[in-house]
């Protein structure tokens, strides 16, 4: 152990340096979010909280400070940059860490070696030296990205797949035993994995075979075991229940009444609303027919309008739905017989 | 990555609901209280940030543009605020094929109770003397929106751009706004190779995932089709239906005409609609005098872009020689609607099974006549199969 090891712990614990080391904290965490780098730093947390993250790159800082030989000469000289010199070292280091520790991109470059390295796949920089006359089936992808393909396809061409369609390709069990970070992470587990994805991403269009980004099959891979940690909300998807659901689904009930006639109102509010029979609708309404088509036509309607909500599948926020839609049309049935009498 | 729900719901705002500076004009008041009632998302914010946000920039951008014409192009092209009509440059106006433009918003932009935003567009032609309308190809920007017949060209700086190669409609030259961007005339003709064959897809844009019927992107077409219409100044248009894809095609056309048949499998969207064989009771009693050549053309009646019947119509043809090739004179006696809005296609089939497309087809109602021009040789290079398309009335 050196002097300037032992003069560094004893300093930790002197009263004054938590403080002093608070300020630091504070002073990153700043520097930090200016640059923009929260959501890669800070992967372990959930909050947004900013007390929360100082008391995090405190205790970071603490093990950094103790466990860093080359930071020990540079607080004991006490010079005057050795602030800022300070906070630059933590940071650099917080940021190293993260790049040997960001599961997505340790996935990412593992399996880029795999694949690079299969026999069963070929990959844009392979064929180029191959044979470069040989059109490129990357071509509108960005020449940045790394793609892969089925060795010997016959020409291969780019797909376009978003997070719904991933969603619908199941995760293999019989060729990985589990959807596991652990496991996806090993190559004996990745090249057929890949395999298969190229597979069934194939049979979606039809047999063409496809040009597939890496990332593409790294996010499928990501929709059953987390590959990446996000603490920034992430604004555009939000799976499942969204906070806004229940109060947008009482405003939808209103808006969709609106665009149903009189008669649509009735016949939705018998068959949905009360439950009532063909034969008790019939009689309801004093008509001659079921008015079956006209109720095929309102749910035509019904779910076209609910399609864009992200909701129509939360069964809290849909009874929600009902529950004031009915409310509403048996105020306008009540309104309309009473103008009517 | 968006969901295509989430997409499904900007693209409905964008294409039906009012932009910020119509919420305030007091013109439209009663509109817009019209559509706040039916309109779930205007209803739940009706001073939606996030879409006056974005309407507040196009304004700016607009004003930008009109302040600062010489700084911004695009290739060769000026990025200005192009209405260039006759009277501001004392010729006429420039419209090259490729250009993306905005249309401009009509005068009464409310139907039924939402409001048609223009839409960006893509000019497939330049302008012929003779001719009063140009096509254009409708464009999005969400490609997880896209499906099989939209072409993606993925760009970094401008963003995606879907061009609905399905969706093809003709507009008057004063009704093109301004100029967003010039691509390739390779862009264009893959557009047209694409509306001409739905199969078909250039290697330089991504495969698509097939459509479901009752997913998201069928309901967007259904929007994206209607705004067409509404946008549409032709009224002699090409009917373009809300299809799907073939599979779903023919299983309508089978609902709508069971027994109707095709000799061998179609080879594409045409083949479909002119090569189909209807069932027998379709066809009338044969002629009493048969001193002329005629045939059966199939007519499909369309509602809201939708087949709503088959019928066979008996028509005879007349094949002359041109000076590329052949035209043939199909003339329909019998037609059991008016001539107003009929439109016409006809190609030939040779015994191969190759389809040869024609070079033009135009309706002449004053002769109650089709005309279809092939760039063949001979009469008889192959047997003619003609669709006719009626709005029902």
């Amino acid at each position: 152990m050196t002097p300037e090891h032992i003069a560094v712990q004893k300093w930790l614990k002197e009263k004054d340096t938590i403080p002093f080391l608070q300020k630091i904290a504070d002073r990153s965490l700043r520097e930090i979010q200016s640059k923009g780098l929260a959501p890669m730093l800070f992967f372990d947390c959930h909050t947004n909280d900013k007390k929360d993250r100082v008391d995090e790159l405190l205790s970071r800082l603490f093990i950094f400070i103790s466990d860093t030989n080359r930071v020990h000469q540079l607080i004991c000289r006490k010079g005057q940059f050795m602030v800022p010199e300070l906070r630059r070292a933590f940071i650099n280091s917080i940021i190293d860490e993260a790049r040997t520790k960001d599961p997505y991109k340790k996935l990412y470059r593992n399996a880029q070696a795999a694949i690079r390295e299969s026999t069963l796949f070929s990959s844009p920089s392979s064929t180029a030296k191959a044979d470069p006359t040989k059109a490129d089936p990357t071509k509108a992808i960005s020449p940045k990205i790394f793609c892969f393909w089925k060795k010997h396809a016959v020409s291969p061409g780019s797909v376009f797949l978003t997070d719904d369609d991933l969603k619908e390709i199941p995760f293999p069990d019989t060729i990985c035993p589990g959807a596991d970070y652990a496991l996806v992470n090993q190559r004996k587990f990745l090249i057929p994995l890949a395999e298969y994805f190229i597979s069934q991403v194939e049979a979606i269009f039809n047999g063409c075979s496809p040009v597939i980004p890496l990332k593409m099959f790294i996010d499928w891979i990501g929709k059953y075991t987390p590959v990446a940690f996000y603490c920034e909300p992430y604004d555009g998807e939000q799976n499942g229940r969204c906070p806004g659901d229940e109060t947008e689904a009482v405003s939808c009930a209103s808006a969709f009444s609106n665009r149903l006639n009189d008669m649509d109102c009735q016949i939705f509010f018998f068959y949905h609303c009360q439950g009532l029979s063909h034969d008790e609708v019939k009689k309801q309404m004093k008509r001659k027919s079921f008015a079956t088509y006209q109720k095929e036509q309102i749910k035509k309607k019904l779910s076209e309008f609910l399609m864009p909500f992200s909701w129509e599948h939360n069964s809290d926020a849909s009874l929600l739905f009902l529950e004031k839609l009915c409310q509403i049309l048996s105020q306008k049935i009540r309104n309309f017989t009473l103008k009517a009498v | 990555m968006v969901s295509r729900r989430d997409a499904l719901k900007s693209a409905i705002r964008q294409r039906r609901c009012p932009p910020c500076s119509i919420k305030h004009m007091a013109q439209w008041e009663k509109q817009y209280k019209d559509h706040c009632r039916i309109c779930p998302f205007c209803e739940i914010d009706p001073k939606d940030d996030l879409k006056d946000d974005l309407d507040a920039w196009n304004v700016f951008e607009e004003h930008f543009l009109k302040t600062f014409p010489d700084h911004f192009s695009s290739g060769n092209r000026k990025l200005s605020n192009i209405p260039e009509t006759l009277e501001q440059t004392g010729k006429e106006p420039e419209v090259k094929p490729g250009e993306i433009r905005i249309l401009k918003t009509k005068e009464n932009p409310w139907d039924k109770g939402f409001y048609y935003s223009p839409p960006a567009v893509m000019v497939l032609k330049q302008k012929s003397a003779s001719e009063e309308y140009i096509p254009v190809a409708q464009i999005f920007s969400e490609p997880a929106l896209a499906g099989p017949g939209d072409l993606v060209i993925e760009n970094l700086t401008t963003g995606s751009l879907c061009i609905e190669t399905w969706n093809i409609f003709h507009v008057k030259m004063e009704s093109l706004g301004r100029i967003l961007y010039q691509k390739d005339q390779h862009i264009v003709d893959a557009v047209v190779t694409m509306h001409k064959d739905p199969d078909y897809s250039p290697e330089f844009a991504p495969l698509l995932v097939p459509i479901k019927p009752d997913g998201p992107r069928a309901l967007f077409r259904q929007y994206e089709q209607e705004t067409a219409q509404f946008f549409n100044e032709d009224k002699t248009l090409p009917p373009v239906f809300h299809f799907i894809d073939r599979t779903t095609l023919i299983a309508d056309l089978k609902n709508k005409a069971p027994g109707i048949h095709w000799k061998d499998a179609p080879d594409n969207l045409w083949d479909i609609f002119a090569g189909a064989v209807l069932p027998d009771d379709y066809y009338p009693m044969a002629a009493a005098s048969e001193d002329f050549m005629y045939y059966y053309a199939n007519l499909y009646i369309y509602e809201k872009g939708k087949i709503n019947e088959v019928r066979a119509v008996r028509a005879e043809a007349e094949c002359v020689r041109t000076e590329v090739g052949i035209a043939y004179s199909i003339f329909l006696p019998e037609l059991p609607v008016p001539w107003e809005g009929v439109y016409g296609y006809s190609h030939l089939k040779l015994r191969s099974g190759e389809i040869i497309l024609p070079v033009e087809v135009k309706v002449a109602m004053e002769y109650r006549s089709l005309s279809a021009a092939f760039e063949v040789d001979d009469c008889l290079t192959g047997i003619l199969k003609t669709a006719l398309f009626c709005q029902k009335i």
